[in-house]
């Protein structure tokens, strides 16, 4: 089972929250879309707990490091191998050159 | 994030590509049977169907039988496509579908637990293992750029066929949480819930792989 990361549950102007909470509110802390007093209480959480810190650093360069992967446009000769499968199967006849 | 969405193909009629209202047209002769009008389609879209294809499947051979059966889909199922989504829209959810299905049927060569890769915490809420380390530079330092995208790259191939469509659409293609929910007819936070777990077993796989705790 998939627990749900969006647990933002109301919080008094002194709420604390746990290291454990601040993990599962990463996602809509970093797309802004935690409420204002959970975002309160989250900023709060990060200032004065350096292992929650460097928890996000490493979550965000996680994410960096997933978006730079780069890949390869389709080699031409598989793309011409499938315009030929496409002709064959759709028309019957390979495609002109 | 930056969102690099599947509709930005359209609105570009720089580098030769056809603009919305071709694309329409060129749609609406596939759909009466014009073969050429299909090629077109085709040549516009073959390479980001491709990039897509193989990001969720890992490797050329595979990605091929994908490509094929994703085209031929198009030339059988053109015309359900209404236009209410754009056409790109479209062809992402069918190619998500189709390589999606490819890797629920391939087997797992092992299975890796998810949760040795989780962050782990005591029952008051802390972080299991203290102080947690903040190894991001290292990454950069440690690594080089082929051997770290080797890692996450091994990394989703180790995840549930599921996630890895989500976090390849979501951190590799730029798809919003919507869209992904669409095409995958999952909830925005069954979507959320998936990306966020995944993130953190890459995190957990890096983190390992430099030698600290995934907690």
């Amino acid at each position: 089972m998939v627990r749900h990361t969006s647990t933002q549950r109301p919080h008094s102007k002194n709420a604390k929250i746990t290291c454990q909470q601040i993990t599962a509110l990463i996602l809509d802390y970093l797309t802004r879309e935690l409420n204002a007093e959970t975002a309160l209480a989250f900023k709060a959480h990060l200032r004065k707990c350096p292992d929650c810190i460097a928890f996000l650093s490493t979550y965000q360069k996680t994410v960096q490091a997933a978006h730079s992967l780069r890949y390869e446009s389709i080699p031409l000769e598989m793309r011409k191998r499938v315009r030929q499968f496409l002709q064959e199967k759709i028309k019957g006849s390979p495609p002109n050159r | 994030m930056g969102q690099r969405g599947s509709t930005e193909v359209l609105h570009s009629t720089a580098k030769g590509q056809t603009s919305y209202d071709e694309e329409r047209v060129l749609i609406q002769r596939v759909k009466a049977g014009d073969y050429e009008a299909f090629e077109a389609i085709f040549r516009q879209h073959v390479s980001r169907v491709y990039r897509q294809a193989f990001k969720l499947i890992g490797n050329e051979a595979e990605t091929e039988e994908v490509v094929q059966e994703v085209f031929l889909a198009v030339h059988q199922k053109v015309k359900t496509f209404r236009g209410e989504s754009a056409f790109s829209t479209w062809l992402y959810r069918l190619t998500t579908n189709v390589a999606l299905s490819r890797l629920r049927k391939r087997k797992r060569s092992k299975e890796v637990l998810l949760d040795d890769y989780l962050p782990r915490f005591h029952e008051d809420g802390h972080h299991e293992v203290r102080p947690v380390f903040n190894w991001g530079n290292e990454l950069d330092v440690r690594l080089e750029k082929q051997e770290l995208h080797r890692l996450i790259r091994e990394a989703l191939e180790e995840l549930p066929p599921v996630d890895k469509a989500v976090i390849v659409s979501s951190d590799l293609e730029g798809i919003s949480n919507r869209e992904i929910g669409e095409s995958l007819a999952l909830s925005i936070p069954a979507v959320k819930a998936r990306l966020h777990r995944a993130r953190l077993f890459l995190r957990g796989k890096l983190a390992v792989s430099l030698g600290y705790s995934p907690s």
